[in-house]
């Protein structure tokens, strides 16, 4: 079915690339936030994503490969999006809305929530997507590299290193009240 | 099952549930909007994100529709910049401090100091030699507990049992030294060369802290800046950076700072003499950041006001004068030349644009990189010159490191954006070399070396690398090191760093 999408899309047909940007959208945005631990900077990265998979549809040889270039694609935008961010000097302010979901007895996995979060936060676009296409998109690691354009030992020792510093995040967070507490005493 | 796979599950659990938790609707409104605006996105693709939001989710609902959170952002905004007049600052591209002057003005100061300068810290009589410590910090730092081990205290708590690092950085200077960290808990200092010979081990901590930089070599390689930190983002905790000294030959080491929380140590540099260490921290709202020249020979500590930002991917460079008599660093978004006795007045550096990379050459002039090009700044005459437009190479410029240009201001090495044949699809980061003065930047590293730790030789001939090979022993990553000539512009090797069981040889 995706596959006959795909040898239509790249015919021109509009209505076969919505079809396939339909229904990869809801991936694309998801991980893009993951990656970009931002609703807006997120969208922009689909919305440039999908631009450049409708302007160059017919660089795919190979139709069973669509979802994995589109991935890339959305990857490089995300980057291309962390980047802008960074080269401005922007500081972003985070405001984080009341969280209904979080009922009073689950408090202790709010916390693990949270210092997922902000451990994650502590890591650079790049660190993230690796981690991203290989814990929540599940990519095998050749998959993945592909998809973020690395040989496949880079990719492992990109992981490697991002779950490392995710880690030190995670222990820092851990530390902090022991420290607190040995510092006042 | 392991510890790592408990781990690896709950981050796979936490990012399968992130993904799919609330969206605030409104951001995806105003992108789809924009790309209606300014795209050529056919407008039947526009649809797709409209679609998804109609089957999906209420964009009615009021509590996380794009009013509320911009009316917060606007409000949070408008109260720092409110608060920053009031405190004589106004907020400029993320830095609170005084708008650089246009020209060379004396700066106005943020908090007026005393006199142009206040020592602000006095340790009493003594030498690097035996290594000042500060008295604790005001405001709990975790750094109050931390103690850089060398010795038997060293040996003690790491045994033989290196596994070298995961994350590694080169040291400027004579040598190669190394921070990174053993195991799940620990980290490092390891010295590697000159010549042949195995990595030898200086120093310890016994944790692992988020922030670990070499900072800086004193001029006789006989003592190492250390900048030790941790940050706590969306976190109360105020983030903490001290500066240690740790004796290169392994017999001592000292915290050399207690800044306390909330004015992390962005950066630190010797002397030209090596008897100072000029160092600055930073800090948030209305606090005061300061730029602090240290005697290490009499403990007598010169601070002036400078807030250069604070990052904990890469430190603030800071540069002496080759006499040693001024300091340049970047304050508030500008270039400015520091007396570090805090006798006469900071003069400002008349501003090029965002400033990456700069430096103080042998023949008095202050080189400065921007995102578009090169420019000298000659201290006799005060004059400045466009060297070169970095725009015209047509290469994007990523990520320059601090110290990306060349001792002798002729070379500028910066990470950019390579496309191939399919815009969007296979953009590369690699690694460029270019001189100063002009001319096309020429590729130096490929993609899977790009994210290397880079560092100049003294005398500005030569640029060494140290590179993930891609192997792994035992669970840790080996380092390649290399060096360019920038005569030929050819690598040669000058080794590798098996990971395991610690013992570095150097071909």
């Amino acid at each position: 079915m995706q596959r006959d999408l795909v040898l239509r899309a790249r015919n021109g047909d509009h209505e076969a690339f919505t079809a396939l940007a339909s229904g990869a959208f809801e991936r694309l945005h998801r991980t893009a936030r993951l990656i970009l631990r931002s609703d807006d900077r997120a969208a922009d990265a689909v919305q440039d994503s999908l631009m450049a998979a409708w302007l160059h549809i017919r660089a795919v040889r190979d139709p069973d490969r669509f979802d994995a270039w589109l991935n890339r694609l959305l990857v490089n935008a995300c980057y291309r999006e962390a980047r802008r961010v960074r080269q401005r000097g922007v500081v972003e302010i985070q405001m984080t809305l009341p969280d209904a979901r979080a009922p009073g007895d689950a408090q202790e996995l709010t916390a693990v929530r949270d210092q997922l979060e902000r451990g994650f936060r502590r890591l650079t676009a790049e660190q993230r997507a690796v981690l991203v296409v290989h814990h929540y998109l599940g990519l095998p690691d050749a998959e993945a590299a592909a998809v973020l354009d690395l040989a496949v030992g880079t990719f492992k020792s990109r992981l490697h290193r991002a779950s490392t510093a995710l880690r030190a995040a995670l222990d820092a967070d851990d530390r902090r009240p022991t420290i607190a507490e040995e510092s006042i005493a | 099952m392991t510890a790592r796979d408990d781990f690896d599950r709950t981050l796979a659990d936490w990012l399968d549930a992130e993904a799919v938790s609330p969206l605030p609707l409104g951001g995806l409104d105003q992108a789809l909007d924009a790309t209606r605006r300014r795209s050529p996105l056919p407008a039947w693709l526009a649809r797709v994100g409209s679609h998804w939001i109609g089957g999906a989710r209420s964009s009615s609902d009021p509590r996380v529709g794009p009013g509320w959170s911009r009316a917060l952002v606007l409000l949070a905004l408008i109260a720092v910049i409110v608060g920053s007049a009031l405190a004589g600052t106004v907020l400029v591209g993320g830095v609170l401090g005084p708008r650089p002057g246009p020209s060379l003005v004396p700066p106005r100061a943020l908090v007026p100091p005393p006199s142009p300068a206040a020592v602000i810290a006095s340790p009493g009589p003594s030498s690097l030699a035996a290594l000042l410590t500060p008295t604790p910090s005001v405001e709990p730092c975790f750094t109050d507990t931390v103690q850089v081990l060398t010795g038997d205290a060293m040996r003690a708590i790491v045994g033989g049992d290196y596994s070298g690092p995961s994350l590694a950085a080169l040291g400027p200077g004579r040598g190669v030294y190394i921070v990174g960290f053993v195991g799940p808990s620990r980290s490092g200092l390891w010295a590697v060369g000159p010549g042949d010979g195995p990595a030898r081990p200086i120093a310890a901590i016994a944790f692992r802290p988020l922030v670990l930089d070499i900072l800086d070599l004193s001029p006789d390689g006989s003592t190492a800046l250390l900048r030790i930190g941790n940050v706590h983002v969306n976190s109360p905790e105020p983030e903490c950076a001290d500066l240690y000294a740790v004796r290169t030959d392994g017999s001592g080491a000292s915290r050399l700072t207690a800044l306390g929380g909330g004015h992390p140590l962005a950066g630190a540099a010797f002397s030209p003499d090596g008897r100072r260490v000029a160092y600055s921290s930073s800090g948030r709202g209305s606090d005061v950041a300061a730029l602090t020249a240290l005697d290490t020979t009499t403990g007598r500590a010169v601070g002036q006001p400078c807030n250069n930002g604070y990052s904990w991917h890469d430190p603030v460079r800071i540069d002496w004068s080759p006499s040693g008599d001024r300091l340049v660093v970047t304050c508030y978004e500008a270039l400015r030349i520091f007396d570090p006795t805090g006798v006469t007045a900071p003069v400002d550096v008349p501003p090029v644009g965002l400033i990456l990379a700069f430096v103080w050459t042998e023949d008095g002039r202050i080189i400065t990189a921007t995102d578009h090009g090169f420019t000298a700044y000659d201290i006799a005459s005060q004059t400045s010159t466009t060297l070169s437009d970095l725009d015209a190479s047509g290469i994007e410029l990523i990520a320059p490191a601090p110290d990306s240009l060349s001792p002798d201001g002729r070379w500028f090495t910066f990470l950019g954006g390579e496309r191939g044949d399919v815009p969007g699809d296979n953009f590369r980061t690699v690694r460029y070399l270019v001189s100063t003065s002009g001319g096309t930047p020429t590729r130096i590293q490929n993609e899977n070396e790009a994210g290397s730790s880079v560092s100049w030789s003294t005398d500005g001939r030569a640029l060494i690398s140290a590179h993930e090979s891609g192997k792994q022993v035992e669970d840790v990553q080996e380092l390649t090191l290399g060096r360019l000539d920038l005569d030929t512009l050819q690598w040669s090797s000058i080794g590798t760093l098996p990971g395991a069981q610690g013992i570095w040889q150097i071909p």
